[in-house]
């Protein structure tokens, strides 16, 4: 019997028998296709800089299944070197092609629909603060979260200061 | 870096609600000496932790000639987070702590607004390398000596003079696990901070004269 290079059984072409046979395993292959074939091991809407919104939401589901292990591809810095405490928030692309992001990517963009720290994500995801920097640099990249820089230099800006020692004073 | 400007719009697709300003203040000491314990009694969430790398500078003679120059290593980091209002949040991140290793904390340290350095008075010395590290990198910085089971072995005056600190840096005693406690550092820190942004304040506006006319 011929065999792919999974091992999974191949149908012969012309073998009505071996067809009827095939017919109980198609769904499996068709599936262990989708899941390994080599065309699938791209991690979705990296590769290509997203060239307008219409283009992310085109992608079938089945794209943003990826092994976790294979996600940030042995990188270890990401797109830009984002602070640690830098607000993250998804955008509403990221809202709209939610559906076909692959694990942590998926669990970032659903976790900050609040703004949070880079290092709360990692936190919260349970993941490796440089994995996760570099994620969301991905992330960034794409459109899909803002990571926002502010516009004041809170060491630099006296109302700021004064207004947290203000809150911390009288609050408790 | 290309990050998107909280004042403005980011782009037709992003949000327009404005997220909270960060600030960062560290909390810093050598091992044990209750940084994590102060993290979580001044934290409005329960601490988080999250693993990062950390260049290390080995300072044993023994390690330096066998790891010439930095290495890295993976450290546990906690930290938490007080809501001041919709505009700002303050972390508080403790500092990884080892004894034989010198932490190169840059990229933590990067943008912190203050610090507190944690003194256990009976090991003074595991807080130097954080002391060296704040006096040479400018961080304003505050050291507290916790009060382990209440008792101080020293007097705030013989902490000063062991760490041969600057005269401005103040030292005081102070209860990790107490919120309000944990709270006056803080504020000290936040003083601190306050009296250097106004004194830069002052330079710049002291340099605009000079360079109108």
């Amino acid at each position: 019997m011929t065999r792919d290079r999974y091992g999974v059984p191949l149908p012969t072409p012309g073998d009505d028998a071996a067809d009827d046979d095939a017919a109980d395993d198609d769904e499996p292959d068709v599936e262990a296709d989708r899941r390994f074939g080599p065309e699938h091991l791209i991690r979705p809407f990296l590769d290509d800089p997203l060239a307008e919104p219409g283009s992310a939401v085109a992608l079938p589901p089945e794209q943003g299944e990826v092994r976790p292990f294979l996600v940030t591809s042995g990188r270890t810095t990401g797109a830009t070197d984002i602070p640690i405490e830098t607000q993250v928030m998804v955008t509403s692309l990221g809202r709209t092609v939610l559906e076909s992001l692959a694990f942590e990517y998926r669990d970032i963009v659903t976790a900050c629909e609040e703004p949070l720290a880079l290092a709360e994500l990692a936190a919260r995801l349970s993941l490796h603060l440089g994995v996760t920097r570099v994620l969301v640099g991905d992330l960034h990249h794409q459109g899909l979260v803002a990571a926002f820089e502010p516009d004041i230099d809170p060491a630099d800006d006296v109302e700021t200061i004064e207004r947290m020692i203000d809150v911390l004073r009288t609050r408790f | 870096m290309s990050f998107e400007h909280a004042s403005e719009p980011t782009a037709p697709t992003a949000t327009r609600h404005r997220p909270p300003i960060p600030v960062k203040i560290l909390v810093a000491g050598g091992f044990g000496v209750g940084k994590t314990t102060s993290v979580t009694s001044i934290s409005e969430i329960p601490p988080l932790r999250t693993e990062a790398e950390m260049t290390s500078v080995a300072e044993g003679v023994d390690d330096r000639s066998l790891v010439p120059g930095k290495s890295t290593t993976t450290v546990a980091m906690d930290f938490g987070r007080i809501t001041i209002d919709e505009r700002v949040k303050l972390y508080v991140f403790g500092t990884p702590g080892q004894d034989r290793f010198g932490f190169m904390w840059d990229d933590l340290a990067r943008g912190a607004l203050g610090a507190l350095v944690i003194v256990d008075d009976r090991r003074l010395d595991d807080c130097y390398a954080a002391v060296d590290y704040f006096e040479r990198s400018g961080i304003p910085f505050v050291v507290g000596v916790n009060q382990f089971d209440g008792q101080p072995t020293h007097d705030l005056d013989t902490v000063r003079w062991a760490l041969a600190i600057d005269p401005s840096v103040p030292v005081i005693a102070f209860d990790a696990r107490r919120f309000l406690s944990v709270r006056d550092a803080i504020l000290l820190i936040l003083e601190k901070a306050l009296a250097c942004a106004r004194a830069r304040r002052a330079a710049r506006s002291g340099q605009q004269p000079e360079g109108a006319g």
